[in-house]
C-alpha cells in the first residue's frame, strides 16, 4: 500500500513538473511574440495618462485599503483553468485598457503598455479584493481567479470602474465558453462582441466645465465601528432576491430599486447601530453614479462620480418609520442625480487637476495633498452602495451563465459596503465588510424579508466561528 | 438549503448556524460552500522578523548597559546597534516587503550611507564616510543601473529617471564640498562624471526611445 502511495506521489510530481515546464515554455513563447510585435511597431511603448479619479487610487492604495473591486460570473459548469488561461491570453491583447502597467512620473502617474504575457490564472486561495502589488502579477493591475463554477475578475480601480470591468469580464467569459464549447466558436466566430467598447477617452476632460464650486460634502458622517476581523480577512455576504417581487415592493413605496435598497441600508444602520436614536452626525451613503448615460460616453476608463444620500435623525422628530426613511433617502438622491449637479461634482475635481500651477507640482507633494483631501472626503460617508445594474449577455451564452455579482474593498472609515448587481430575474445585494459582527447585514435582510421578499444568503464563511 | 426562522431567510452555505443571528438553522437539504476555506497562515518569515526584533531589543539594551558601565571614550555599542538595525531593515524591507526593487535599492543605499556616517562619527569623525563611502555608493548604484539595464533590456529606458537622480546626488556631494563637509572631492567628481556620462550615453544611443521616456516621465498633462 505504501509502495503504491509512493508511486502515485512520484507520478504526481512528474506531472506537476511537466505542467510547470509547459507553462514556462508558453510564457517564453508569449514573451518572444510580444517582443516581435514591439519591434514591428518600431520599439515604441504605448503610454497613456490617468483619468481624473484614477490619480487618487495609487496614492491611497495599500494592504489595508486595496481599492480593488471584484466582479464574478457563475457558470452552469465547472471552470477549467487551462481553458480560462487560454481565453485570457486571447482576450487581453485586444483590450488596450487592461494590457497596462502603472508607472510613476515626476509630476503624474501614467500607464504604460505591459510587455509581459497575461497574468497567471489561479484557483482562488485567498480572501477577495486583496491589494495588487505593482511589481508582482507580471505588473498587471488586475487578476483572474476561479473557484468551482465561478470566474473572478479583480481590478485595481486605477484602470477602470465597474462598467469597464464588466466589459472585460463578459468578453473573457464569452471567449472561455467558445474555447470550451467549439460549437459556439463555429457559430459566433472568435471576434469581440459588437456591443463591447474599447474606447479609452478621458470623458472627465471631454465633458467638464470650468468650476470652482465644491459640490461634495466633507463634514464627518456617522461611522460604523466594532470589532474587526483578523488582519487580512475579508467578509462577503450575498443576498439573492427575485426582481419581480422586489419591483412590487418598490412600487408600493413609490421609489426605484436603488433608492429602496439604499434606504434599507440606512434603516439598518439607524435601527441596529444607532438603536433608533438621534445622533450628532448624519448617516450618509455614498452612491457612485455612472456618468456615461448622462454624457453619451462609452469610455472604458473611469467615468463616475459620487453623490451622498443623507438621513439625519433629528431629536425633535422622535423615532422614524421605514416609510419616512425611504422618502428622505429617495428625495436626497433625486435632488442630486441630474446632469447639472453631476457635472458640477466632477468639474470641480477636473478644474483642480487642470490648474497650471497644480500640474507642475512634483508628484510626492501632490500625493500628500491628495491623501489629505481623500481622508476628509472618505469620512464624510458612513458607507458606499454601488449599483452595477442589470447585466445582460447574448442569447447564445445564456444557457451557460448563471449569475453575475460584484463587491468593493474597504476604504478609510467605511468598514462595510454594499453592491447591487442583477442578472436575469435575480438581484444580488453583496455586502463586503471587515467587521466581525453582522448587525447591519441582519437589519438589512430582515427589513427586506419583512417587506415580503424571499432572501437567500450566501457568505464566504468568515462569520462562522 | 437551510432556513433561519429568526431572520426569515434561506442560507445557502454549508453550515448549521445563521451568519446573521447565529441561531441554529432548520436543515432541509445539502448545501455547498461558494468560497474556499481560507485561513491565514502565519508566515514563518514574519515570525522570524518578530523574533529578530525582540532579540535586537534585548541585545541593544544589554550592549548599552555594558558600554555605559565600561565607557572608555567610545560609544561602540552605537555601531553594533545601528548595524543590527540595518540588518533588521534588510529583513523587513528587502525580504518581507513587496516594494519594487528600485525603492529597495534607494532605501537600503540611503540607510547604508547613514550607517557609515554614524560609524565615522562614533570613531572620531575623520571624514572617510563622506569623502569616500558616499561617492562610492553613487558609483555602486550607477553600476547597478547598468546591470539592471542589461538584464531588463526591453525596458532599459525606464532607468533614465534613476540616472538623473544619481546626477542630482552627485551634485549634492559637490555642494557638500563647497560647504567643506567633504574635504577630498576627487571621488565625488568621478561619481558626477560617471553619472553624467551614463545618462548622456543612454540618451544619445537610446535616441527616440529615451526622448519618449523622458516625455512620459515629465508630462504635466
Amino acid at each position: 500500500m505504501k509502495k503504491e502511495e509512493k508511486e502515485a506521489k512520484k507520478i504526481k510530481k512528474i506531472e506537476e513538473k511537466a505542467i510547470r515546464q509547459a507553462e514556462k515554455q508558453e510564457y517564453q513563447e508569449e514573451k518572444k511574440r510580444k517582443r516581435r510585435e514591439e519591434k514591428e511597431k518600431g520599439g515604441d511603448i504605448r503610454w497613456d495618462k490617468l483619468d481624473n479619479t484614477a490619480h487618487l487610487f495609487p496614492v491611497i492604495a495599500g494592504e489595508a485599503m486595496s481599492n480593488v473591486y471584484r466582479i464574478s460570473v457563475t457558470l452552469t459548469e465547472e471552470v477549467q483553468q487551462e481553458q480560462l488561461q487560454k481565453a485570457l491570453n486571447i482576450v487581453l491583447p485586444k483590450f488596450a485598457g487592461f494590457n497596462l502597467r502603472l508607472r510613476q512620473g515626476v509630476f503624474w502617474y501614467y500607464f504604460e503598455e505591459n510587455g509581459k504575457p497575461a497574468p497567471k490564472v489561479k484557483e482562488e486561495n485567498d480572501y477577495p479584493c486583496q491589494y495588487i502589488v505593482q511589481n508582482k502579477n507580471r505588473s498587471y493591475m488586475f487578476r483572474v481567479t476561479y473557484f468551482g463554477c465561478r470566474i473572478n475578475l479583480e481590478v485595481f480601480h486605477v484602470l477602470t470602474d465597474g462598467m469597464g470591468g464588466i466589459n472585460f469580464l463578459k468578453e473573457l467569459t464569452y471567449q472561455y465558453l467558445r474555447q470550451v464549447h467549439p460549437e459556439l466558436q463555429e457559430k459566433l466566430g472568435d471576434a469581440l462582441n459588437s456591443d463591447t467598447s474599447l474606447n479609452r477617452e478621458d470623458s472627465f476632460l471631454q465633458n467638464y466645465k470650468k468650476s470652482h464650486a465644491k459640490g461634495y460634502k466633507t463634514q464627518k458622517a456617522y461611522l460604523l465601528k466594532g470589532e474587526k476581523l483578523r488582519a487580512g480577512e475579508f467578509g462577503v455576504m450575498h443576498g439573492y432576491m427575485k426582481i419581480p417581487a422586489l419591483k412590487e415592493v418598490c412600487r408600493r413605496y413609490g421609489v426605484s430599486i436603488n433608492e429602496y435598497l439604499v434606504a434599507a441600508f440606512a434603516w439598518s444602520v439607524y435601527t441596529e447601530c444607532m438603536h433608533g436614536m438621534p445622533a450628532e452626525r448624519p448617516i450618509r451613503v455614498a452612491v457612485p453614479v455612472n456618468l456615461r448615460p448622462y454624457f453619451g460616453s462609452v469610455t472604458t476608463k473611469n467615468f463616475f462620480t459620487v453623490v451622498s444620500a443623507e438621513f439625519e435623525p433629528e431629536a425633535e422628530h422622535g423615532e422614524y418609520t421605514f416609510e419616512e426613511v425611504v422618502s428622505i433617502i429617495s428625495e436626497s438622491l433625486k435632488s442630486q442625480i441630474h446632469k447639472e449637479h453631476l457635472e458640477e461634482l466632477f468639474s470641480y475635481n477636473v478644474s483642480n487637476e487642470k490648474h497650471l500651477i497644480a500640474r507642475a507640482v512634483p508628484l510626492f507633494l501632490k500625493n500628500i495633498a491628495m491623501r489629505y483631501v481623500y481622508t476628509s472626503a472618505a469620512l464624510a460617508n458612513t458607507t458606499t452602495v454601488t449599483n452595477i445594474g442589470n447585466i445582460t449577455v447574448p442569447e447564445e451564452y445564456q444557457p451557460y451563465v448563471k449569475m453575475f455579482y460584484a463587491y468593493l474593498a474597504m476604504s478609510k472609515g467605511q468598514y462595510i459596503k454594499g453592491t447591487i448587481c442583477s442578472y436575469g430575474d435575480t438581484l444580488v445585494f453583496s455586502f463586503s465588510s471587515i467587521l466581525r459582527e453582522t448587525y447591519v447585514q441582519r437589519g438589512f435582510f430582515r427589513r427586506l424579508s419583512s417587506d415580503g421578499l424571499e432572501i437567500e444568503i450566501e457568505s464566504n464563511g468568515v462569520y462562522y466561528d | 438549503m437551510s432556513r433561519c426562522r429568526q431572520c426569515n431567510v434561506e442560507i445557502k452555505d454549508k453550515t448549521h448556524e445563521c451568519p446573521l443571528c447565529h441561531t441554529v438553522l432548520e436543515q432541509s437539504g445539502e448545501n455547498q460552500n461558494a468560497y474556499p476555506n481560507v485561513r491565514l497562515m502565519v508566515k514563518r518569515l514574519q515570525l522570524a522578523g518578530r523574533i529578530y526584533f525582540f532579540v535586537f531589543l534585548v541585545i541593544s539594551v544589554l550592549l548599552a548597559a555594558i558600554n555605559h558601565e565600561h565607557y572608555q571614550g567610545t560609544w561602540w555599542c552605537g555601531i553594533v546597534i545601528a548595524s543590527l538595525a540595518y540588518l533588521y531593515l534588510i529583513l523587513r524591507f528587502a525580504v518581507l516587503n513587496d516594494a519594487g526593487y528600485r525603492a529597495k535599492i534607494i532605501v537600503l543605499t540611503l540607510c547604508g550611507i547613514l550607517l557609515v556616517v554614524l560609524i565615522d562619527f562614533i570613531t572620531g569623525y575623520d571624514g572617510w564616510s563622506v569623502n569616500y563611502v558616499i561617492p562610492g555608493g553613487v558609483l555602486l548604484v550607477d553600476a547597478g543601473i547598468i546591470f539592471l539595464m542589461l538584464i531588463n533590456i526591453r525596458n532599459w529606458q525606464s532607468y533614465l529617471l534613476f540616472q538623473i537622480a544619481m546626477i542630482l546626488c552627485s551634485i549634492v556631494l559637490l555642494i557638500f564640498y563647497q560647504f567643506e563637509i567633504i574635504t577630498e572631492p576627487l571621488l565625488s567628481w568621478v561619481a558626477l562624471g560617471v553619472s553624467v556620462f551614463l545618462f548622456l550615453g543612454s540618451y544619445i544611443i537610446g535616441d527616440r526611445r529615451a526622448r519618449i521616456e523622458l516625455k512620459r516621465r515629465f508630462h504635466v498633462r
